[in-house]
């Protein structure tokens, strides 16, 4: 009998240091200790809990300015541990006020009346994933001093290769652009007049990309003075008869892919950044989102590998927290099927017969599956 | 005991716990910073060198991943990422794994014990806690005081 392993299988008996080696391989992550924490009691004195959001102070724009801080927002894939029972995972994105985790919904197509009996979620009952990590820039005492999609970054703080943590934001209250690289530990910033209105900041391969809001052009963005920023176009986007509703800028698996959403059909057209060291030009993807889901919204774009999410349909675009033409929160959500072109939604309002006004433009039809259908009374 | 190779590499000779006896080369034993120090300390001159805390059975896989590890330079790195990858599917129940890690840890392994750390942490995350207590055979031990904490600090409220 093997006498150095833990008795009869029982690894909470495993040696604290052995646990906290594998705690220190959960990278930090507040929702991955938490739940170790929740297994033994061997396993919650093994280790403290981290911060709840990690949060990175970085210095003052100017002298005359506050720090900034700078917020990890995680996005979770929600689901019931029971499996079989046809549950319906949920996609949340988590923040914190005072002291208190708060979730927000991403993409829940449970019914409007099974939604609102919760207030809050046990999340010890559920499998829960990470899956993306949005940003927000805060200035010292709490306001949010750009809006949350004008943020890039490179890499997690809270990973081993932090030295490429590299931040990106308009602050729109100083009218200034700047960057902020750790491995120098300063910010770059140029004037608003000085550069074109850039819109969906995206890390590729180590080089930063945003397109010209107007006039669509992708930029490749660069600090190469602490006083200078420079644009330098790539592949010219295809010059088109039908005026874009949207462009979106998406990092998925080492390439860069640029989606255009417009007014009418075909609604969703992407296109992948080919060769771009030799002039590149923006080409039709292969069979490569055959296997893969795309979530696209203005705050929080990723693609995930559709063989790990088996309750998403792949080759599809998901469109969460769409909010409604009044601005006052998430009214819908939509999915765009990339193989056939037709669009579906689902909406809450009860005394919304119709779906918001500018969702017509895209979302023709009720989606057809029962188990999603917003049953109306 | 030493022996030479053809190939003039030095071998030594490693025990088990259950006195299965394993013969290596000494660079591949020397992955291990505990049989490094014990071969500097002149230890493997006389006969084996004893491992009490640990079996054959898992000798014999920590010894596959040092011949490996001893054989490949940095080059290699994609290939031998593949390959640990697959070692570690191959010892893919935690019975298995936490043998290996104990192993790992007694022998000083680090490239091992990393890699069957990470291994085990990637198991846990994403899994209910029930779920991990069931999969592990571990036993929820916890107060009902000290429970409905853990319920407390594990439920988050919706905007």
């Amino acid at each position: 009998m093997d006498t150095s392993s833990p008795q009869n299988g029982c690894w909470s008996d495993l040696p604290l240091e052995l646990l906290e080696k594998i705690v220190s391989c959960l990278e930090n992550s507040y929702l991955h200790v938490l739940r170790f924490r929740a297994v033994c009691r061997s396993w919650r004195s093994s280790t403290p809990l981290p911060p709840r959001i990690p949060s990175l102070m970085l210095p003052p724009l100017d002298v005359e300015s506050e720090p900034i801080l700078i917020k990890e927002l995680a996005v979770y894939f929600v689901q019931q541990a029971v499996s079989g029972t046809g549950s319906t995972p949920l996609l949340l994105r988590a923040h914190e006020t005072s002291d208190v985790m708060i979730l927000e919904e991403l993409f829940n197509p449970l019914p409007l009346e099974e939604r609102n009996r919760r207030t809050e979620l046990d999340l010890i009952d559920f499998r829960v994933r990470e899956l993306w990590f949005d940003y927000s820039l805060q200035s010292d005492d709490g306001c949010v001093v750009a809006f949350t999609d004008s943020v890039a970054v490179n890499s997690s703080f809270r990973k081993t290769d932090c030295g490429r943590f590299t931040a990106v934001a308009w602050i729109y209250n100083r009218s200034v652009f700047a960057m902020w690289r750790m491995e120098a530990d300063m910010w770059t910033t140029t004037t608003y007049s000085a550069l074109p209105p850039l819109r969906s900041f995206v890390y590729c391969n180590d080089k930063l990309y945003a397109h010209d809001y107007f006039t669509g052009p992708v930029v490749a963005i660069s600090a190469t003075k602490p006083d200078c920023i420079e644009l330098r176009p790539v592949a010219q986007a295809k010059l088109d008869t039908v005026r874009p509703y949207n462009l979106f800028l998406v990092e998925s698996f080492g390439d860069l892919y640029l989606v255009t959403e417009y007014y009418s059909e075909p609604y969703f057209v992407v296109e992948k950044l080919d060769d771009e060291e030799e002039g590149g030009e923006w080409v039709k993807p292969g069979d490569e989102w055959k296997e893969r889901l795309l979530f696209l919204s203005s705050s929080s774009s990723f693609s995930l590998m559709a063989k790990d999410f088996p309750e998403y349909k792949a080759n599809c675009i998901y469109l969460p927290g769409i909010y409604n033409f009044y601005g006052t929160g998430p009214s819908g959500i939509g999915v765009f099927d990339m193989e056939d072109g037709t669009a579906m939604w689902w909406c809450d309002y009860y005394d919304c017969p119709e779906p918001p006004i500018w969702l017509h433009r895209y979302f023709q039809q009720p989606h057809q599956n029962e188990e999603f259908i917003h049953q109306r009374e | 005991m030493s022996i030479t190779t053809e190939n003039n590499e030095k071998m030594i000779t490693l025990m088990s716990s259950d006195g299965e006896e394993f013969v290596v080369e000494e660079a591949v034993a020397a992955q291990s910073q505990t049989i490094k120090h014990l071969i500097e300390d002149g230890c493997s001159t006389e006969g084996s060198i004893p491992l009490p805390n640990v079996t054959g059975r898992v000798l014999s896989e920590v010894i596959q991943y040092c011949k490996k590890h001893s054989s490949s330079d940095d080059k290699e790195e994609k290939e031998l990422e593949a390959w640990d990858a697959e070692f570690v599917k191959a010892a893919d129940d935690h019975v298995a794994l936490t043998d290996l890690m104990m192993a790992a840890n007694f022998l000083d392994i680090k490239g091992l014990l990393d890699l069957v750390a990470q291994t085990l942490a990637n198991m846990i995350t994403g899994k209910s806690p029930e779920e991990v207590r069931r999969m592990w055979n571990i036993k929820n031990d916890f107060t009902p005081e000290e429970a409905e904490k853990v319920r407390k600090e594990n439920q988050w409220a919706f905007e």
